[in-house]
């Protein structure tokens, strides 16, 4: 169960991206993936450390399909102000903290992009 | 054709057979590839069919990257295919105290090679350093009365810890010494080091003359220089104690100079593709151009201005642009980057680093 909220946050979190999971394996609290991207050859490896607190990982998930279904992402910039954001949240039904939160936990959450085994860029939302 | 036949390469061509001497090109700088004709200096080959360099200068210090020392021959030299020789405003400041530019090769003591030109340089800065850091320490020390002060001799550090006698002082003077050479091998890794380094000899001896016997005196005596600290009155055993440490870190150093020429050499080569700015920024296809965007997006890959441009310039040639993100304001990482559009959403991914 909480191993597929992850997951589906994941691909949401992916989706800001273009990109898709397309395999991925779970061990020792991490999760490490393959990610494609449409009509493009390229593969992307990438880690992510799940020592994250899950009780935001619902809502997160929600804030990516929301930025993404109004087109607020450029590449990976939020281009509404935080406060635009929340207000806009609001006004479709969040509330107020919750929208806080969830905006403060995808700007602090960021999954690593691993080039022939190493650590290098990462993928990571921010305003 | 008239070019060809004229050309340096035909002449060698007629002398084929004959004892070949692979230093032509500036001395011992560079050796001469004899298969493409090419003078392959430490950081870049020059070839001199067509009088240009056959890289971009790692260092973007003229307005075109190809020119050797930026057809000015007369004045610069180029020992590495990096930095021309003296750097910019050297040569005036030089020129201004002796009258003439010329006097920084007799500093170099007429170095046949780089390796030379850095060992000579080393030995003259630290031989002399030796000497007015020793004595001007410890006039600093007398000046301050005792106090434990900050000097020239080892950049604001304490001097002598007084009290603590002779030995003491003498192991922290030895330490500072040593702190002041590798720092001084540091500051040889930047041009900044270079010019600081040329300033402080002119410092030191305004009328910026300093021939090889004088380099060999000063290398050669550091009694003399024992024996003008004994002049100095008033100095107490930690003073003695700091001095002599000091000063005997330095005469290590002048009798090492010459193997740790190689040592400054090394560093250069290591500094060099950092410092080689748009070396890095080349791809001869989206592939590598995917490439090197990988590459630039490891964390500690910031792009300099003029690297940024040649990337941008890069990323128009393969159909793309660059999206500026140079001031984010909240988020996970908040350093300044590009990003590259209309290439695909892979390499989109990827922060290029901008330094600040």
């Amino acid at each position: 169960m909480e191993e597929q909220l992850i997951i589906d946050f994941l691909q949401s979190f992916f989706n800001l991206f273009k990109a898709r999971i397309e395999e991925y394996k779970i061990s020792d609290n991490k999760i490490f993936g393959i990610l494609g991207w449409l009509n493009e050859d390229d593969k992307q490896n990438f880690i992510l450390k799940t020592n994250f607190d899950i009780f935001f990982i619902f809502k997160a998930k929600l804030l990516c399909d929301y930025l993404l279904e109004n087109n607020f992402i450029d590449g990976d910039k939020i281009v509404v102000s935080e406060s635009d954001l929340v207000l806009r949240l609001i006004k479709d039904g969040w509330k107020e903290n919750e929208a806080n939160e969830a905006i403060n936990f995808l700007c602090s959450f960021d999954v690593k992009m691993v080039d022939e085994g190493e650590e290098t860029d990462s993928f990571y939302i921010h305003f | 054709m008239k070019i060809a036949t004229l050309s340096s390469k035909k002449l060698g061509d007629s002398y084929e057979g004959s004892l070949k001497n692979n230093y032509l090109y500036q001395g011992g700088y560079s050796e001469m590839d004899d298969d493409i004709g090419w003078h392959d200096f430490m950081l870049r080959n020059y070839d001199a069919q067509i009088g240009r360099w056959v890289q971009q200068d790692p260092y973007q210090e003229f307005a075109t990257s190809y020119t050797y020392v930026g057809n000015d021959p007369i004045n610069l030299t180029d020992p590495t295919g990096g930095l021309s020789w003296p750097p910019p405003g050297l040569g005036k400041v030089v020129s201004s105290a002796s009258g003439s530019v010329g006097n920084v090769l007799t500093i170099s003591g007429q170095v046949g090679s780089a390796v030379n030109l850095l060992s000579k340089v080393s030995i003259i800065i630290n031989t002399v350093s030796t000497a007015v850091n020793i004595i001007s320490s410890a006039v600093e020390i007398k000046q301050v009365g005792k106090q434990v002060a900050g000097s020239s001799a080892n950049n604001g550090e304490p001097g002598p810890v007084y009290g603590m006698g002779f030995w003491y002082n003498f192991g922290k003077g030895f330490k500072d010494g040593g702190v002041d050479t590798w720092n001084f091998v540091e500051s040889l890794k930047t041009r900044r080091g270079w010019v600081n380094l040329l300033d402080g000899l002119n410092n030191i001896n305004p009328m910026g003359v300093w021939t090889p016997e004088k380099v060999s005196f000063y290398a050669s005596t550091p009694d003399l220089i024992m024996e003008e600290l004994k002049k100095i009155p008033n100095m107490t055993i930690d003073d003695w104690g700091y001095a002599a440490g000091y000063g005997g870190e330095k005469v290590i150093e002048i009798l090492l100079a010459n193997k740790a020429a190689a040592v400054i050499k090394a560093k250069l080569v290591e500094v060099a593709p950092a410092a080689k700015g748009v070396g890095r920024i080349q791809a001869g296809s989206l592939k590598e151009f995917k490439s090197l965007v990988k590459q630039l997006s490891k964390p500690g890959s910031q792009l300099t201005k003029s690297e940024l441009q040649q990337f941008e310039k890069l990323t128009q040639q393969f159909g793309g642009k660059l999206r500026y993100d140079l001031n984010p304001v909240k988020g996970k990482i908040l350093q300044p980057h590009v990003q590259v559009e209309g290439l695909g959403t892979s390499v989109g991914s990827r922060h290029i680093w901008v330094g600040q």
